[in-house]
């Protein structure tokens, strides 16, 4: 009877340990994945607004990847903890696409087996004024 | 030759085994996924309700459309009769400034129903969840 409580014990152990993680895991890609987008939102909007003009009812602005990435890059940094910013840029003069990464360190069992993974995220935005 | 008396009752061994061990992982299984359950609900909160704050007319219509977020996720993960709070932070400049920093912390109150209140101490068990999220508000809103 005791070795089969004992694995019993061991099993369940096992199992909450890897249910724990593994939500801890998801909730730290929402949240990187939350950043990616506001990131992106910010890097969306850092135009120069003197240089935007009417096409009709549209404004037209232009993205820089330079822009981008100044206003991304700081955003990241006010804004977050732990967070690196890979990418910020525009491919097409009014798209930002950012990438950021974090490391992720299970809450549970890393006291025995210190381990440390990269969680990558990526967004897009753009804004359209008019229409 | 010697060997060990296995007779016994088996219904009673299992009732006993059962009582002892399985009852206890069943409470420990519920009691983690409400706090899973507040924690999901809590990061939804907070990064819908701040988006929500960033894009609201007034400071007032953002606190309420964060409230309402927050009770729909509280809904939308069983936890209706959890108690929650929320705390905001605009970085020392006003919240409805374009490019200010709003921060949302939303805070949620797990009740232990598996851990009984202990004898002279009028608090009952509870584990409380907090996740916060950032949003920059607007620079080209319309809307202040």
């Amino acid at each position: 009877m005791l070795p089969l409580i004992a694995g019993l014990l061991a099993l369940c152990g096992v199992t909450s340990v890897a249910i724990i993680n593994s939500t801890d895991l998801a909730l730290a890609r929402t949240n990187l994945q939350s950043t990616a987008d506001m990131a992106a939102l910010v890097g969306a909007e850092s135009f120069d607004h003197r240089r935007a003009r009417f096409d009709g009812d549209y404004l037209i602005i232009r993205l820089t990847n330079r822009g981008v990435r100044r206003a991304v890059d700081s955003f990241v940094r006010d804004a977050t903890d732990g967070v690196r910013l890979l990418s910020a840029v525009t491919p097409d003069g009014v798209t930002a696409r950012v990438s950021v990464r974090t490391n992720w360190t299970p809450p549970l069992g890393s006291q025995f087996f210190p381990a440390s993974f990269p969680i990558e995220a990526s967004a897009s935005a753009r804004i359209v004024f008019g229409g | 030759m010697d060997y060990v008396d296995d007779r016994g009752n088996a219904s009673l061994e299992f009732l006993v085994a059962a009582i002892g061990l399985i009852v206890p992982v069943v409470a420990l299984t519920v009691t983690t996924t409400e706090i899973a359950s507040a924690t999901f609900a809590a990061t939804v909160s907070a990064r819908q309700g701040v988006r929500a704050f960033t894009l609201a007319d007034s400071v007032q219509s953002g606190q309420t459309a964060i409230a309402n977020i927050t009770d729909l996720a509280i809904a939308d993960h069983g936890l209706s009769d959890a108690e929650w709070r929320i705390e905001l932070d605009c970085a020392g400049r006003s919240c409805r400034q374009r490019g200010s920093l709003v921060s949302l912390a939303v805070s949620i109150d797990v009740p232990l129903r598996f851990l009984p209140a202990l004898p002279g101490i009028d608090l009952a068990p509870k584990v409380t969840v907090s996740r916060s999220a950032t949003a920059r508000v607007s620079t080209t809103s319309v809307n202040r």
